[in-house]
């Protein structure tokens, strides 16, 4: 500053303090160049006077500025940024002591180095990582062997694995902790002690002790097995202890011989019993009962006579209209009947899930009837089945149940002993239930394994009794037999009575055998006067009667029917006439020994069921599986039925059995929901034949006898007519005659 | 059935005293000491709950008055029969909380004083 202070002693005091600088600056600068103009400058120094109130710039410029020209300054200079570094020396050499001469060394990489840090870690797969790993490995290797031996030779041997482990473990910690320090020393000197590794091992003879670990053989999974299971068993014994179990199970020993005493003294007289004897059983056994089972048979009992009173008043109208209602209509019309809805029967536990298969009515008690329930689709669902016993009086809940299971498809109740009856199962196995026996077992039932049906037991039915009052029945199944069972006090017993073969000649089996076909059966009905005859459908669609003494051949065979026969009922009041139903559409009315069938109905459904009136032997119904049922009076008339009427919808349900009431004039229909439903056949349905005014008084019977016959004689006739003679042969004929003549 | 005051009661020491004492008491109103072999516990196969048993029976019927005895013989029979790493307890008063086998364990009581646990455990 002291140029300054000259300056401006120099420049006087006219000039202001504000602009001090600039003029300094400038004086400055020509100090060093233009010397010599110093008037000029104070003129301009005057000049700048004017301005000194604006705000001094200031320039500030290099010593070492080129002072250039107006017209230098104006002129252009374009820049352009190019690749190349325009720094990088070019053609730098080095003196080669090798070939004493200067040579070229290439261009350094374009590369600015702006920071460098020198980096700690390591590539863990990297030969200096493993180099420096090694070291301290061997390194604690070392330490440890040493420390052990110090260790044992200190200890000895006395002293417990454990806390030796103890002690490694410690020391193990503090070598850890030692090489954490080696590694941070290791980080300031990192590569000092990577360019100096201490050992190169020999990578052919050498093997990581770290990774030296039990060599595991190999076994193949399938080989292995679970251990065995073990369970927990805990008990204390004492002489109490031990002396009460075995008064216990002496007790109970006890008991047991005595039950099986009354069993064997209970089974030869059950077997047989009826229901006359029945009660008798029944008291017997009451005396073992104790008080609470009393009271609560009793209970049972008055609950059963409330819900028959709840029903008696739910179901007033439907037994009015049972009682009372005839359809007025009838009266009207000359020949259609009309079926009104009654009571509607169905078991919580099979609605919908189940189908009725079949249907039987008490022979003694003429209110209650059984139904089987089950499934005809047996490639699905519903593999087990039941059988209830319903009453009219209690429309709302069976009042026998059993569940059984398999898909029940056929019952009989034993004519003599009503509290009997046999089923048939899908398994092929048949079953003989007492309802008098308090359990839900069957009191007899087929061996499951050696004497049984190959197939589904179609059809079970009573026969007669034998006279030495054994039971018989017989059933039919799908694999072609027709087994016989009795049952005696010993139990029941099968024999096979009868193959169905099939009127073909014998197919050839494997290896030059020739293989008989049987046929499937599919429904049985006996003769009702002569108990040996009975009659067979079959899938095939024939109906074979045969004598079931003689089994070896058919006493004459109907070609029926053209798809299974469902069903085949004998009229109940002439028995040389017997119906058969089929999957077909139809139903026929035979003779006994004709070819052709008197009657052919169709009905453009399949058929499932077909029976005989009680109190007509004209009248018969009839189910179809598009939820009709039908009633036929052969005697109104011959080709359509008199009643025809949509009972459970066509679409999304099917009616499977039918069964007329023997006393009271309505049938129950079953279906494929599980649901029974009774109607009432309105008079034109029932119609009886009058009496004649004239002749001799005759019964019921004999009338429905004569009505059959009287019907027959009409359609009884020689298929094969004779053909009148020819007319033209005939005049030669008596040409001839008259020539000879 | 038979009737007999249980040997095995005096060998089994303290024990077996009060229990004796009770039973006396309980003569005098029933008069009936069951005896038979009572199985109280078992999962074995049945033919093989047979066999043990029928071995136990003999055992201890053997050396009625030598439990420790008894004991071995079962033991080693039942090793022999069916493989080893059998365990059997026999007395007349203990507990015990075992685990065993599945399908090997026999507890029984028999002479109506002895309770015998043969049981299978590796």
């Amino acid at each position: 500053m002291p140029e300054e202070g000259a300056e401006g002693t120099t420049a006087g005091p006219s000039s202001g303090d504000a602009a001090p600088r600039t003029s300094v600056s400038k004086s400055h600068k020509m100090s060093a160049k233009r010397v010599p103009s110093r008037i000029e400058q104070s003129v301009d120094a005057g000049g700048d006077d004017i301005d000194s109130w604006l705000k001094a710039k200031t320039v500030l410029k290099p010593e070492d500025q080129l002072e250039l020209t107006d017209v230098e300054l104006k002129e252009e200079h374009p820049r352009v940024l190019v690749q190349g570094n325009p720094q990088t020396p070019l053609n730098v050499v080095e003196f080669s002591y090798k070939e004493r001469s200067y040579v070229t060394i290439p261009a350094p990489p374009p590369l600015q180095l702006l920071y460098e840090l020198q980096g700690i870690a390591l590539n863990m797969y990297s030969d200096e990582a493993q180099g420096v790993r090694q070291s301290i490995m061997e390194d604690i290797a070392v330490e440890e062997e040493e420390e052990e031996e110090e260790e044992e030779e200190g200890e000895g041997e006395m002293l417990p694995e454990g806390e030796g482990e103890e002690g490694e473990a410690e020391e193990d910690e503090e070598e850890e902790e030692g090489d954490e320090g080696q590694r941070e020393g290791d980080d300031d000197e990192g590569e000092e002690e990577i360019q100096k590794p201490k050992k190169i091992t020999n990578m052919f003879n050498f093997c990581e002790r770290p990774a030296q670990t039990f060599i595991r053989f190999k076994r193949a999974m399938e080989t292995q097995t679970l251990p065995a299971s073990r369970l927990p068993l805990g008990d204390q014994v004492t002489q109490y202890i031990i002396y009460d179990s075995y008064e216990k199970d002496f007790a109970a020993k006890e008991e047991e011989k005595e039950r099986e005493r009354l069993a064997k003294e209970r089974a030869v007289p059950t077997g047989l019993a009826t229901a006359a004897e029945a009660p008798v059983l029944l008291h017997k056994k009451e005396k073992k009962i104790t008080d609470f089972e009393i009271i609560s048979k009793k209970m049972v009992n008055s609950a059963k006579t409330l819900e028959r009173m709840v029903n008696q008043n739910i179901f007033d109208g439907v037994s009015q209209d049972y009682r009372n209602y005839e359809d007025p209509a009838d009266d009207l019309r000359e020949k259609e009947g009309t079926l009104l809805p009654l009571w509607k029967f169905s078991y919580e536990k099979t609605f919908k899930s189940h189908t009725v298969t079949d249907i039987c009515w008490n022979p003694k008690y003429y209110d209650l009837f059984a139904v089987t329930y089950g499934s005809f689709e047996f490639m699905k669902g519903a593999p087990d089945g039941a059988v209830c016993l319903y009453t009219l009086k209690n429309p709302s809940y069976p009042d026998y149940i059993c569940m059984v299971d398999y898909v029940v498809l056929c019952i009989d109740i034993h004519p003599q002993h009503p509290h009997l009856f046999v089923i048939g199962k899908s398994d092929g196995n048949v079953a003989v239930y007492n309802v008098l026996l308090a359990t839900s077992e069957p009191q007899f039932k087929s061996n499951s394994v050696k004497y049984k049906h190959g197939g589904i037991v179609w059809q079970v039915k009573w026969a007669a009794d034998w006279p030495d009052g054994e039971m018989v029945f017989y059933s039919i199944s799908d694999d072609g037999f027709i087994f016989q069972w009795v049952i005696t006090s010993m139990g029941m017993t099968e024999s096979k009575v009868m193959p169905i073969d099939l009127d073909i000649p014998p197919c050839p089996g494997p290896e030059g055998t020739s293989v008989r076909l049987k046929g499937c059966g599919r429904t049985m009905c006996f003769h009702p006067t002569d108990p040996l005859i009975c009659l067979i459908g079959t899938e095939e669609g024939f109906i074979h009667k045969c004598n079931i003494t003689y089994a070896s051949n058919y006493l004459f065979t109907y070609a029926a029917h053209r798809l299974p026969v469902y069903k085949i009922n004998f009229n109940k009041f002439n028995s040389d006439i017997f119906i058969s139903c089929s999957a077909g559409w139809g139903i026929k009315m035979w003779e006994d020994c004709r070819d052709e069938p008197l009657f052919v109905f169709d009905l453009r459904s399949p058929v499932e069921d077909v029976e005989w009136a009680p109190y007509s032997s004209t009248v018969f119904g009839a189910a179809t599986s598009d939820g009709r049922v039908h009633i036929f009076d052969v005697n109104v008339d011959k080709y359509n039925p008199i009643c025809s009427q949509q009972v459970v919808s066509k679409k999304r349900n099917k009616l499977t059995k039918l069964a007329f009431n023997s006393y009271l004039p309505f049938i129950v229909v079953g279906d494929i929901r599980g649901v029974i439903l009774s109607l009432k056949l309105s008079p034109n349905c029932r119609k009886k034949v009058k009496p004649p005014k004239k002749g001799p008084q005759l019964t019921n019977t004999e009338l429905e006898v004569n009505k059959l016959t009287t019907i027959l004689s009409h359609v009884r006739e020689d298929k094969q007519l004779v053909p009148p003679p020819d007319r033209e042969r005939a005049e030669e004929e008596e040409e001839e005659a008259r020539h000879h003549g | 059935m038979a009737e007999n005051k249980p040997e095995g009661g005096e060998g089994g020491g303290e024990a077996g005293a009060a229990p004796a004492e009770g039973e006396g008491k309980k003569e005098e109103s029933k008069k009936v000491v069951h005896t038979y072999a009572l199985v109280k516990f078992s999962d074995m196969p049945e033919e093989m709950r047979g066999e043990a048993v029928e071995v136990a029976v003999t055992a201890c019927e053997k050396y009625s008055s030598n439990n420790e005895m008894a004991a071995r013989m079962i033991k080693e029979s039942m090793d022999k029969n069916y493989g080893p790493s059998w365990h059997v307890v026999v007395g007349e008063g203990f507990g015990f909380e075992i685990s065993y086998m599945e399908k090997n364990i026999l507890y029984m009581f028999f002479a109506g004083n002895t309770a015998i646990c043969v049981w299978k455990c590796i």
